[in-house]
């Protein structure tokens, strides 16, 4: 059976400025893996996931999410999580819930009621007294209480101390569901996120330097992707 | 409208407190002068309380701008755009969120200004307004319904004036965030092109409309001085002058306002970023 393609970028390049930030980009990604996206800061991730996500738009090429041109029929399908602080801060946990299950096609309120637990959340406290890692931790329930074809996760783990970021993987591994879901999950913090990873994206000045199956690329260099990162980035 | 409540709730937040800010210092500003109505001439006193009518077109701009600057400010703007939701029906929230806030402090400051008006035709100064409109209203049919009536039309007319004035400054905001630098001239620029569009909408209403009756104000002659009791109020006729006002122009304005309107759904939805 052919492998169903869900993301497909030609030639993409996204300027600002006179700084070229995405570099002619031809990815193709197939349904249901989870792709690293790694790269040093300045390397075009966040760019390439806000280009997916319709917050930006290319200068040059085309994106498109399941064979669509990105636009409000890719966004019903698609859960963006920013790397930065998105939620508005005067909101309570439960009005951010509210606010995205009213406006957002596929809201899975079982899911997010899950997570909420699983998190430690307080529904009642407002989004400006949460800590940095409560907040990362609302980011994500925001983003994976959807039942989307695509998640895109920008730096999940940026500033979260280590507890915040073990039950964030742990999250992110009991919503996914292999062979449906896709998630593309930018960093350039490897060593914790690498074992769930399938494909790995190496980006370095908006161009890829390396795409390659996770588990082929461990064993033709016979060290871990954090291994590889650090050579490839040195 | 699924999610429309929701939009519009967190855009009425988002500049409630300067609704708040603005109500508060209207009834302030107002109390201050309804205090000094008997140590002041009552003209002297009444007159200050139209001010807020400026303030408040002021202020709405200021509203206008913020509800979309506040999605920058605030990062909210990922979240905006990144929700499969039409540009048109993230506009129309804000509208909506900025006119509740206009209406609200127009109650307010209209409210302020019957008030001091009020207290001020007790005083035995030149201000007789409120009691010729009492007056009015008790003894001539003609007159109380012409006093309802304009009172009517110039508070609807400066409203809609608040609808224009919203729906330009929000293109203009969103068009200077099309580029990354010297936003204010591009959104400088951009105030003068869409008023010059309104223009046209309006030449060209005026065309294409040709048959639509034109609007008619009764502007009033001499009115204020024969319905003072002093000159027989009981028995004095509202005396007016007919000013006709094209239709065709208005209703291309009108248009040309939702064109406006439209292109900032459509760069909500198709060209702006984060």
């Amino acid at each position: 059976m052919p492998t169903e393609i869900l993301v497909r970028t030609q030639g993409i390049v996204k300027r600002y400025g006179r700084t070229q930030a995405i570099n002619g980009i031809e990815v193709e990604i197939p349904k249901g893996i989870v792709v690293g996206l790694v790269g040093p800061n300045g390397s075009g991730k966040s760019t390439f996931l806000k280009l997916l996500a319709g917050v930006l738009r290319p200068d040059a090429g085309t994106v498109t999410i399941n064979g669509l041109p990105v636009g409000i029929k890719t966004k019903a399908r698609v859960s963006y999580q920013p790397e930065i602080d998105c939620l508005y801060d005067w909101m309570t946990v439960q009005q951010v819930l509210d606010f995205t299950a009213t406006l957002v096609p596929d809201w899975r309120p079982k899911r997010a009621d899950e997570m909420i637990a699983f998190l430690n959340l307080d529904r009642g406290v407002k989004v400006r007294h949460l800590s940095k890692g409560m907040r990362a931790r609302l980011k994500l329930v925001v983003t994976l209480s959807r039942d989307a074809d695509l998640f895109l996760l920008d730096e999940p783990l940026s500033g979260i101390d280590p507890p915040s970021r073990l039950r964030i993987i742990k999250t992110l591994i009991s919503g996914y569901e292999a062979g449906r879901h896709t998630i593309i999950l930018s960093t350039h913090e490897v060593a914790e996120t690498e074992g769930i990873f399938e494909r790995i994206i190496f980006l370095d000045k908006g161009q890829i330097k390396v795409d390659a199956d996770a588990q082929e690329l461990r064993s033709q260099h016979g060290r871990s992707i954090q291994g590889l990162f650090e050579e490839v980035y040195q | 409208m699924r999610g429309f409540g929701q939009l519009f709730k967190k855009d009425l937040e988002s500049i409630s407190l300067m609704t708040v800010i603005l109500g508060i210092g209207i009834l302030l500003w107002d109390t201050y002068f309804y205090t000094r109505i008997g140590e002041w001439k009552a003209e002297v006193a009444i007159i200050p309380t139209m001010l807020p009518f400026g303030v408040i077109m002021f202020w709405l701009v200021l509203q206008a701008i913020q509800v979309y600057r506040h999605e920058w400010q605030t990062g909210g703007i990922h979240l905006l755009l990144a929700l499969p939701q039409p540009g048109s029906k993230i506009a129309l929230a804000k509208l909506a969120a900025v006119l509740t806030s206009f209406t609200l402090n127009l109650l307010v400051a209209t409210f302020g200004f019957v008030w001091v008006l009020r207290a001020g035709s007790l005083h035995s100064g030149g201000v007789r307004l409120f009691n010729v409109a009492m007056e009015a209203f008790f003894q001539s049919r003609e007159a109380s319904s012409w006093l309802i009536k304009i009172a009517l039309w110039s508070a609807f007319a400066y409203w809609l004036i608040g609808v224009g004035t919203v729906v330009i400054f929000q293109l203009v905001y969103n068009c200077s965030r099309l580029t990354a630098r010297l936003r204010f001239l591009v959104g400088l620029a951009s105030f003068f092109v869409i008023q010059w569009l309104i223009g046209l909408c309006g030449s060209i209403g005026y065309y294409v409309f040709p048959r639509v009756p034109d609007l008619v104000i009764r502007v009033p002659i001499d009115t204020l001085s024969r319905l003072d009791s002093a000159y027989g109020m009981a028995q004095a006729p509202v005396q007016t002058a007919k000013i006709l006002i094209n239709s065709g122009i208005l209703l291309g304005n009108a248009l040309g306002m939702v064109l406006v309107f439209l292109v900032t759904g459509y760069l909500l939805q198709n060209v702006l970023e984060v």
